[in-house]
């Protein structure tokens, strides 16, 4: 059941991406003739590998933007200030993680750092949030676009919503969960504990845990 | 018809419990006016590295510029964060931080050095086991025999998976999660580094092979007939067991692969073919054609291998064992059931030497080597390759070669009446 491939243009690997670039470009910067791989033309790799982050870190950005924002509400930080400083944050932690799994934790901690409100408040969204990576991976389109648009706000917000869009949803949870389910090896991991592959694999049609997560928070 | 639709789009409890979540969802996760989310991504990803590259010029200033006085003024914050930590009741945790902080240059040093420079090391060892291990085997040891000489196969293997185990140890990331993957060695110096070792090892290894080869080629082309009979002769005596075991072998029939074997070895690149001319219970006679035109004979029985050109010189391989040296011959018996006695007579001089060299060899078996047509000694190899006694089984063969000692043809009848 379990799958070890991710798409290309998926989170997961854009997450990879980001910790690994991050790590390469500070050891990059700090390359001394003592590591001559690095060393050789250092300038023309940082000029390179700093272009790539821009273009990680912009992709990224785009797709946790909504989730991002309801957390910044939640804690009461909707403010320019707390995101460039969870956004350093989470620079210093990438290049000091152990793993290229790291990226969904190291954003939560530099947002809890950040939240200056109980923990119980906004532990609510952190299934949420551990779960946008999984989003990108379903291999549906439409119900990758429905999750998107309905629970990670990248909707026009028209407030119109047909009954095929619910039934659609409804659908959606179900290609999550086979999506999870297909994870489930690396569940645990990716998630940092959040959602446990032996939980999951407990979950029943018409997946209201999924829904609660999603759209209830 | 109309009523129908009616019922149709109207939402049930579920459903309008779904659209207020999804509303409220989307007033959450909607954009923050006058927040530009990913501006303010970009804006602090520029702040965060220009502060990094400031703090990491500012550590190379510092390091470039440290004497004694700065050292001093660094102590003071160092024993200051202990002293923070002692009062806090944690001495250890205070002296830690202090060590620690104190030591960062030479950790930073050997973490450098760590991920750069001992992969390179470890490739270098790697690459040396392997050529060492290779030449062990094969052509390429009797080339190179200095380099050989002292180092067994395990050893050479231990050396060898030490240093893969660093090689792979070092071009892993803390996580253990290789970062020199092939996609990552892919448009990198890494390739090319890699491409010119891999390059490196294989002249390396064919090299040698290749310098063997040329070195039979150009001493048959040089010495001519007789170099190569005593090439031959030295392959066949480094084979002793051959001529104990052709009595089985002849009944088994694989004595024929077994020579043929040996052929090869012998003649890498000139490919001999093998013709079976005479067999009985007490010998065997093969005719070996080589391609470039030479023939010869081998001739194998219990007791002895002739190895005969066509013109009639050669050499004769016996086992024996020495039974005395005296001023002017070695006595050695055959060791067949007849136990016939052989005594090969030198002049004074070289009796002399031979009887220094096999002094305390009495009683031991040793395989005698002899120009047929010269009566002179090749070789004396013991059947053994005790590893007590490494001069017994390859140095004393060695010596005797050197020392070519010329039998005396008139005492020496034995040798023809043994034969």
């Amino acid at each position: 059941m379990s799958r070890r491939t991710f798409k290309k243009d998926g989170t997961v690997k854009l997450q990879w991406d980001f910790i690994e670039s991050n790590k390469r470009y500070d050891r990059t910067l700090v390359a001394t003739p003592l590591n001559p791989l690095m060393w050789f033309r250092k300038d023309k790799k940082e000029k390179k590998l700093s272009q790539k982050l821009d273009g990680i870190e912009n992709r990224l950005a785009d797709r946790y933007e909504g989730i991002m924002l309801q957390m910044l509400r939640k804690a009461n930080i909707a403010d320019d200030t707390s995101v460039r400083l969870i956004w350093s944050l989470v620079r210093t932690k990438a290049i000091l993680a152990r793993d290229k799994w790291a990226f969904p934790r190291v954003l939560w901690e530099s947002y809890k750092e950040k939240a200056n409100v109980d923990d119980s408040m906004i532990s609510l969204l952190r299934p949420k949030f551990m779960l946008r990576q999984f989003v990108d991976e379903i291999e549906n389109s439409a119900h990758r676009d429905v999750l998107r648009a309905l629970a990670y706000g990248s909707g026009n917000g028209s407030g119109a919503f047909p009954k095929e869009t619910f039934n659609m949803f409804n659908l959606a949870l179900v290609s999550l969960h086979k999506e999870l389910l297909q994870q489930s090896s690396f569940v645990d991991h990716m998630t940092d504990g959040t959602l446990r592959a032996g939980e999951i694999k407990t979950f029943k049609k018409p997946f209201v845990e999924y829904r609660d997560w999603l759209i209830k928070c | 018809m109309k009523r129908k639709k009616d019922t149709k789009n109207v939402l049930t409890q579920e459903e309008r419990e779904f659209w207020e979540d999804v509303r409220r969802t989307q007033a959450e996760t909607a954009p923050i006016p006058g927040i530009d989310f990913k501006a303010l991504v970009a804006e602090s990803s520029k702040a965060f590295w220009s502060i990094r590259k400031a703090q990491i010029e500012r550590d190379k200033d510092l390091k470039k510029s440290l004497n004694f006085d700065q050292l001093k003024e660094m102590m003071p914050e160092e024993f200051a964060w202990a002293h923070f930590y002692s009062n806090q009741g944690d001495l250890r945790r205070g002296f830690a931080h202090a060590a620690l902080r104190f030591f960062d240059p030479i950790r930073e040093f050997f973490r450098d050095f760590a991920t750069s420079t001992l992969p390179w090391a470890a490739s270098l060892m790697l690459l040396i086991g392997a050529v060492l291990l290779m030449s062990r085997i094969g052509p390429i040891a009797q080339a190179v025999p200095s380099l050989t000489q002292g180092m067994s196969y395990s050893l050479a293997g231990l050396f060898s998976l030490f240093a893969v185990f660093l090689t792979v140890r070092f071009f892993s990331d803390p996580s253990g999660v290789s970062f020199m993957g092939l996609q990552k060695l892919k448009n990198s110096t890494g390739a090319l580094v890699g491409g010119l070792c891999c390059a490196v090892a294989v002249t390396v290894l064919f090299g040698y092979a290749a310098q063997q080869r040329n070195i039979v080629k150009t001493t048959r082309a040089e010495v001519g007939p007789l170099q190569e009979e005593i090439q031959l002769t030295n392959t066949v005596s480094k084979v002793t067991p051959l001529s104990d075991s052709v009595l089985v072998d002849n009944k088994t029939g694989s004595l024929e692969k077994k020579i043929d074997e040996q052929l090869k070895n012998i003649f890498p690149t000139d490919r001999a073919t093998l013709k079976k001319v005479q067999s009985s219970d007490d010998v065997v006679v093969y005719q070996a054609a080589l391609l470039s035109g030479s023939a010869m004979k081998l001739s194998f029985s219990k007791q002895k291998v002739d190895v005969t050109n066509v013109d009639g010189s050669g050499y004769r391989i016996m086992p024996l064992t020495l039974q005395d040296t005296k001023s002017d011959s070695a006595s050695f018996s055959s060791g067949t059931t007849d136990n016939q006695k052989i005594d090969l007579h030198f002049s004074e001089d070289e009796a002399a030497r031979l009887s220094a060299l096999l002094r305390g060899y009495q009683g031991r078996q040793m395989v005698v080597t002899y120009d047929v047509s010269s009566s002179t000694l090749v070789g004396l190899r013991s059947t053994d390759n005790s590893k007590s006694d490494p001069f017994y089984y390859n140095g004393l063969y060695e010596r005797v070669k050197q020392l070519s000692l010329k039998m005396d043809a008139s005492k020496s009848a034995t040798v023809a009446a043994a034969q």
